[in-house]
């Protein structure tokens, strides 16, 4: 428990920091980067907490693409207000993600994992086809309407991740930590598995739709290519090298891949290779990930044995 | 006998694998208040019937009732709803979890709110004499702890009907006496009544009401510890072994 | 032009292609069987076995001025015993500890694909390659036209899934492998080596993939990221055809053979996708374990 609380502490104390930085940096280039950060972060802790039922979202290309394209659309088309937009844009992500999850989730099996890959990739072509959204050009100038927009951007992954830890720490969280490790169980106390399972899905997109919506105004130019497969690869990265333990992973994984990906590019070499050694290497040797080496690995989950 | 309507109804029920019929026009009946034994050799089909009625397989034929209300072909979380909460033989608790998170997921939809389950779930701590060890990784407790945490999870779900997934496989004297007793307890104090497969004949002969013998998919015999273990088909089925 | 007509020739092109992505799922499925587990990486197999053959065949035949077909041959029985190698190693180094852990192998497979998919393009170069023509020539055969090369591939293809299914029924090996997918804790008891089966099944599949990948490098263009698109039709495959399933496998790759042809052909290839998704929806909906997959309750 109290690595725990140290965890959050160091979680609480980057997310000032990267304020911080922000408020008095200077250098454009510098807010430019934590704000990258923050929305990677943002993407992570949307993954990880589906990993919390034990599947792993592949669909959260699409999700944080579809939030990125209504976003876009509202905004350049229907001059819909940037906070509204944004807003807007995560709904659309969630209900887009119910009748996929309906479909995928109530089977068991690994269909919700290969279909919701399947999505992500013929999303992406649907947006190369489709001259509504731009086709391979994609859509530009999609520029906030406010003043202090980085500020709007870091309160949005702020909310994001502290409302998903705060979900994950609830009975809500138990029952998922409970169906990931058995379903069985949970199924025989009378709780239906593929509707939580599916409200679990529904939180996650609405998170990846705000966050991807962030992506298009912070960006301005968006295109099919920013939301294929690699997404949701760059997501897992950032979840299993932080490690996937406690929250501070995502912010840990995000920030550690930023920082190796500058290094990697100044050499000339390509990101997915860094990416996927990465990863692999992660698996193998350090499963737990940055944080798993840090703490000692906690027996109890961070729902933990106080009552809530 | 009791003369109020039975709480579960089984009638006829079929199954096949692969063309092999595995469970074969069976049928019983379990009484409010009761506790009802399931016995056979292995292999007769005891775990099959407890998975037909528990909504974890489907029937290919037949009928099982709760209350009146059909449950065959229902999802195991609906008829978990509806009252008949089982146990599984391997796990039955969440080891990751706490004892404490473990008994108060089982209270989830039997409690309204978060002060209800938080009563509840002590409630059924206390009564299973759990409360030294609620704070304790369900993984890290003794065998026969640990079956008493998964009868206190679904116990937590506030089940008119609990159905028993051999209990008491793998305990020591010991463990099963306090087992044996903590069912007592739930019949007697909670009004539940309970369904269970088991090997252990004495214990089987010394808790049970009615014992119903299952050979071969189908009912052997059906009535009280002394009439069935008086009863030749059974001795002749079981080759005369009673532990 | 007699003797040909746009029907016909819809249906052979969607059994040509139909063949090699039954090959391919084949693999895939052969790998769940034994593991339990999605092996992300598969298409990198295909993609790997293709780019080396479709280098080395133009290198040896400018080399040593043998004939086109004959370079191809020894090649592809090279570098298929190298693919073999290489999925045994793979499976020992990686896959082996994520066997029945299918979040994991999911993990550690993506990565390696993006890692494999990298060195592809480090290693070959981004330029598509492609094996020329082996035997020249079109066949004129039942309504419709097909290219000598993709006439043999289709034979070979439907050679190597029957080999395969001999290979399960007839062989100790096929036994072992079906035991070990049906009820791996009964394969045990019967003292069967779960781990040396978990090899073969690996490296077959591997293997599978990699044959798939050789054959197409004579009539298709190959790129470094080639694996991706077949991976999802492979994907689309075992959901429509029932995961672990062998029919299953060989009836979704003519499915999706032809809802290719056919709908590629009236409007395009994303919308042949697309198509493919809303029947995947459809089988979820109403049958999720697949045509051929057994019902879980």
């Amino acid at each position: 428990m109290r690595r725990d609380r140290f965890a959050d502490l160091i979680t609480v104390l980057i997310a000032a920091f990267g304020l911080f930085i922000v408020m008095f940096g200077g250098k454009p280039y510098l807010t430019q980067a934590v704000i990258w950060t923050a929305l990677d972060i943002a993407l992570a802790i949307s993954l990880r907490f589906m990993l919390l039922v034990g599947e792993v979202n592949l669909g959260i290309g699409a999700f944080f693409g579809f939030g990125a394209y209504t976003a876009a659309l509202l905004s350049l088309r229907l001059g819909v207000p940037t906070p509204a937009a944004i807003l807007a844009a995560g709904a659309v992500a969630c209900v887009a993600s119910v009748p996929f999850g309906y479909l995928t989730l109530r089977v068991s099996g690994h269909y919700f994992m290969l279909v919701s890959f399947a999505l992500t990739e013929i999303a992406r072509l649907v947006y190369t086809k489709s001259s509504l959204l731009g086709g391979n050009s994609g859509l530009v100038g999609i520029v906030p309407d406010l003043a202090g927009f980085p500020y709007l951007v870091l309160g949005i992954c702020a909310s994001v991740f502290a409302a998903l830890v705060a979900l994950e720490r609830s009975h809500l969280g138990r029952i998922f930590a409970a169906i990931s490790e058995n379903a069985d169980i949970v199924r025989a106390v009378g709780i239906p598995v593929a509707a939580v399972k599916l409200l679990c899905l529904a939180i996650s997109s609405f998170t990846a739709g705000l966050a991807g919506a962030s992506f298009a105004f912070t960006n301005t130019v968006i295109a099919p290519g920013d939301f294929g497969f690699l997404l949701p690869v760059f997501a897992l990265a950032y979840v299993k090298i932080g490690g996937d333990g406690h929250p501070l992973g995502a912010v840990l994984g995000a920030v550690t891949l930023a920082v190796l990906s500058q290094l990697v590019i100044g050499l000339g070499a390509e990101d997915t290779l860094l990416y996927g050694t990465a990863i692999v290497l992660t698996m193998l040797f350090m499963p737990r990930g940055i944080v798993g080496l840090l703490l000692r690995p906690s027996r109890r989950r961070p729902t933990g044995q106080r009552p809530t | 006998m009791s003369a109020s309507p039975a709480l579960l109804e089984v009638q006829a029920l079929t199954r096949r694998f692969s063309g092999v019929l595995a469970v074969n026009d069976f049928s019983c009946a379990l009484f409010p208040g009761e506790i009802l034994g399931l016995i056979g050799p292995n292999g007769a089909g005891k775990s099959t019937i407890f998975n037909l009625i528990s909504g974890v397989l489907r029937p290919h034929g037949g009928q099982v009732r709760l209350r009146g209300e059909r449950i065959d072909g229902l999802r195991p979380d609906r008829i978990a709803r509806r009252g008949l909460v089982r146990t599984f033989q391997h796990g039955s608790l969440l080891l990751r979890l706490s004892v404490r998170d473990n008994v108060l997921l089982g209270a989830t939809m039997a409690a309204r709110g978060a002060r209800d389950r938080q009563r509840v779930a002590e409630a059924t701590l206390d009564l299973f004499g759990l409360q030294e060890v609620a704070g304790e990784p369900g993984g890290s407790l003794p065998h026969g702890i640990q079956r008493l945490v998964g009868m206190a999870v679904a116990c937590a779900a506030g089940p008119d009907l609990l159905c028993l997934d051999e209990p008491l496989t793998g305990l020591n004297h010991i463990e099963i006496s306090r087992v044996l007793a903590t069912i007592r307890d739930l019949r007697d104090r909670l009004r539940v009544s309970v369904l269970f497969v088991e090997h252990n004949m004495r214990a089987v002969m010394s808790l049970c009401d009615r014992i119903v013998v299952i050979s071969q998919g189908t009912r052997l015999a059906d009535g009280t510890p002394r009439e069935i273990s008086r009863d030749p088909l059974v001795i002749e089925a079981y080759l005369g072994t009673t532990e | 032009m007699s003797g040909v007509n746009l029907t016909s020739q819809l249906l052979i092109n969607g059994l040509q292609i139909g063949a090699v992505y039954v090959v391919f799922a084949l693999g895939l499925t052969l790998i769940f069987g034994v593991m339990r587990i999605i092996n992300f990486a598969h298409g990198e197999f295909f993609t790997l076995a293709g780019l080396s053959i479709a280098t080395a065949v133009p290198a040896l035949a400018a080399a040593s001025g043998w004939a086109n077909w004959i370079c191809y041959l020894l090649c592809f029985v090279l570098v298929m015993a190298g693919m073999a190698i290489f999925g045994g190693v793979m499976f020992k180094l990686v896959f082996e500890r994520f066997a029945r852990d299918p979040v994991g192998a999911l993990i550690v497979s993506l990565g390696l694909s993006m890692l494999l998919q990298s060195l592809f393009g480090l290693g070959f170069g981004t330029a598509p390659r492609k094996v020329p023509a082996l035997l020249p020539g079109i066949t004129v055969l039942a309504g419709g036209r097909i290219s000598n090369d993709r006439l043999i591939v289709f034979v070979v293809a439907v050679a190597l899934t029957a080999g395969l299914g001999l290979l399960l029924k007839r062989t100790r090996l096929g036994m072992a492998l079906r035991a070990v997918a049906e009820d791996r804790e009964a394969a045990l008891l019967q003292g069967i080596d779960d781990r040396r089966t978990m090899l073969a099944g690996f490296m077959i599949g591997g293997l599978l993939a990699a044959i798939a990948g050789g054959l197409i490098a004579p009539t298709t263009v190959l790129t470094p990221i080639i694996g991706a698109d077949y991976l999802t039709k492979a994907f689309i495959i075992i959901i429509l055809g029932g995961a672990g399933s062998v029919v299953g496998a060989i009836l979704g790759g003519f499915v999706v053979g032809f809802i290719e042809s056919f709908a590629g052909f009236f409007f395009d290839s994303t919308f042949a996708l697309m198509l493919l998704l809303a029947l995947v929806s459809l089988v979820l909906l109403v049958r999720p374990q697949g045509l051929m997959g057994h019902a879980t309750r």
